[in-house]
C-alpha cells in the first residue's frame, strides 16, 4: 500500500475539506443571522408557528440573496 | 494504516515545486480569500438592510435594494 501522499491525493483531500468548511460555515452562517432576524422577543418553550416560518423563510431569501450577489460578481470580472 | 510514520521527507514521490510557483498559489489563493472574505460583508449587510421580514420569496423591493447594494 503507499504509504505516502501523494499531490493529487492531497490536494483532493484538501478541496474537500475546503468544500466541508465552507458548508459548515454557510450554516452556521444561517444559524446566526436567521435568529437574531426571526427571534425578536424572549424565546419560549419552542418556536412559534410565525418564527418557524420566519426562519425558514429566513434561510431560503439569504440564500436567493446569495445566488443574485454572486451573478452580479461574477459579471463583473 | 498510519501514513504518516512511514513516510520520509527525502523520499518525496512528488517533485518538488519550484519557490516561484509556490508564492504565485499562495498569492492566488489569497486573492480568493480576500474577494470571498468581501462578498461576505457584501452578504451580511444587504440582508440586514434590506431584507427586515424574510417572506416566502423576494419581494421587488427587496430586491431593487440588493442591486443596489450591489451597484458600482
Amino acid at each position: 500500500m503507499d504509504s505516502s501522499l501523494n499531490s493529487a491525493e492531497l490536494q483532493h483531500f484538501i478541496s474537500q475539506e475546503k468544500e466541508k468548511a465552507m458548508v459548515n460555515e454557510m450554516v452556521a452562517k444561517l444559524t446566526t443571522v436567521c435568529w437574531d432576524k426571526c427571534i425578536t422577543s424572549t424565546p419560549g418553550s419552542k418556536f412559534s408557528s410565525s418564527e418557524s416560518t420566519c426562519l425558514s423563510n429566513c434561510a431560503q431569501r439569504y440564500m436567493d440573496m446569495s445566488l443574485i450577489i454572486m451573478k452580479r460578481f461574477q459579471s463583473m470580472q | 494504516m498510519d501514513s504518516f510514520s512511514t513516510h520520509s521527507p527525502s523520499s518525496g514521490s512528488s517533485p518538488q515545486m519550484s519557490t516561484e510557483d509556490f508564492m504565485d498559489q499562495l498569492k492566488t489563493q489569497l486573492a480568493q480569500a480576500y474577494a470571498e472574505e468581501f462578498l461576505e460583508t457584501v452578504r451580511g449587510k444587504c440582508f440586514e438592510k434590506c431584507i427586515t421580514k424574510p417572506g416566502s420569496s423576494l419581494s421587488g423591493s427587496e430586491s431593487s435594494c440588493i442591486s443596489r447594494g450591489t451597484a458600482n
